[in-house]
């Protein structure tokens, strides 16, 4: 499978000593950022989502056994995600109350300039570029709209990686939702999207 | 991951991760630091808060063992030292009177 490699972020920008947790945060901030991403539409929130998800890594998890921190950081950045979701519904019903918070979830996305411009254009034709482009575009679309437990657990055991056991671990649910949850999602997003390559004629 | 459709959706999703742009980069990068740094100063908030503990422990520790002891030990040597004192001058009852007529007669 061509799975791009992510290169560590580590050579940017920090002089903190070398460590487990520094290696383990920069091996996760990407796809965390990206996942917060596609789940609140707003890169803003998602980073503070992620910002408050390494520090409850850090403070409460740094001492667990290094393999369990992958599914403690998940299940933290998911539980982030849902408070901001929270957050968001308190703001839509009582922001009208106070001035200047009723749109203040959708005012990046309107005004942000569309990150997935920049995906690189490995392909020389710009047909196939602008193709792709739209079909990641369309799946983070399809991803954000599926409700909260499959949208999560396709994020998990699809994206992440995890087996059906982990992402139950992580999720706090029996395999058998887990199961059940990611074959919606799939079955949902194939409906939407075909498949991702091809030429899609189940879109809107 | 049994499907070729999973396997295309991640191979996209990762894909799409390499297209945070630098600032946003640089900012995960102080996040994660920030997350580092706070674990250092876990041991001085620790500090801070088991100096009063402490104290306070101790200062109850020494109150309760105030409260526990004899009133004073300086008490009971004073009396005894000053019982044993007229104990003996009872017991030479005699020879002062004696010693005090003699200083009597001798004044004259």
């Amino acid at each position: 499978m061509d799975v791009p490699v992510l290169k560590s972020d580590l050579s940017i920008e920090t002089t903190a000593p070398h460590s487990a947790m520094d290696d383990f945060l920069a091996s996760v901030q990407r796809r965390a950022f990206t996942m917060a991403r596609t789940a609140t539409g707003n890169a803003d929130d998602a980073m503070d989502v992620v910002q408050d998800s390494m520090l409850q890594l850090v403070k409460s998890y740094a001492d667990r056994d290094t393999g369990e921190w992958r599914k403690l950081f998940y299940r933290i950045l998911n539980n982030k995600i849902n408070d901001l979701f929270r957050r968001r519904k308190l703001q839509q019903r009582f922001g009208g109350l106070l001035p200047g918070v009723s749109n203040l979830a959708t005012n990046e996305q309107n005004t942000a300039p569309d990150p997935f411009d920049k995906i690189p254009a490995a392909d020389s034709d710009p047909a196939i570029h602008l193709q792709r482009r739209r079909t990641i575009e369309n799946l983070h679309v399809h991803i954000s709209r599926l409700p909260r437990r499959q949208r999560e657990t396709f994020m998990l055991r699809c994206w992440e990686g995890f087996s059906t056991r982990e992402t139950a671990q992580t999720m706090g649910c029996s395999e058998g939702s887990v199961k059940t949850h990611y074959s919606r999602a799939l079955s949902v997003l194939r409906t939407h999207l075909g498949q991702p390559g091809e030429e899609n004629s189940n879109e809107y | 991951m049994n499907t070729k459709f999973e396997q295309s959706l991640q191979r996209e999703l990762r894909h799409s991760e390499l297209v945070i742009d630098a600032q946003h980069l640089q900012r995960l990068a102080d996040c994660r630091q920030q997350a580092l740094d706070s674990t250092a100063l876990a041991p001085s908030r620790l500090r801070r808060f088991l100096w009063p503990s402490a104290g306070m422990a101790l200062a109850s520790i020494l109150v309760f063992v105030l409260a526990m002891m004899p009133l004073s030990p300086l008490g009971p040597t004073v009396t005894n030292e000053y019982v044993s004192d007229n104990q003996e001058l009872y017991d030479d009852l005699e020879f002062y009177y004696w010693l005090a007529d003699n200083e009597q007669d001798l004044r004259g």
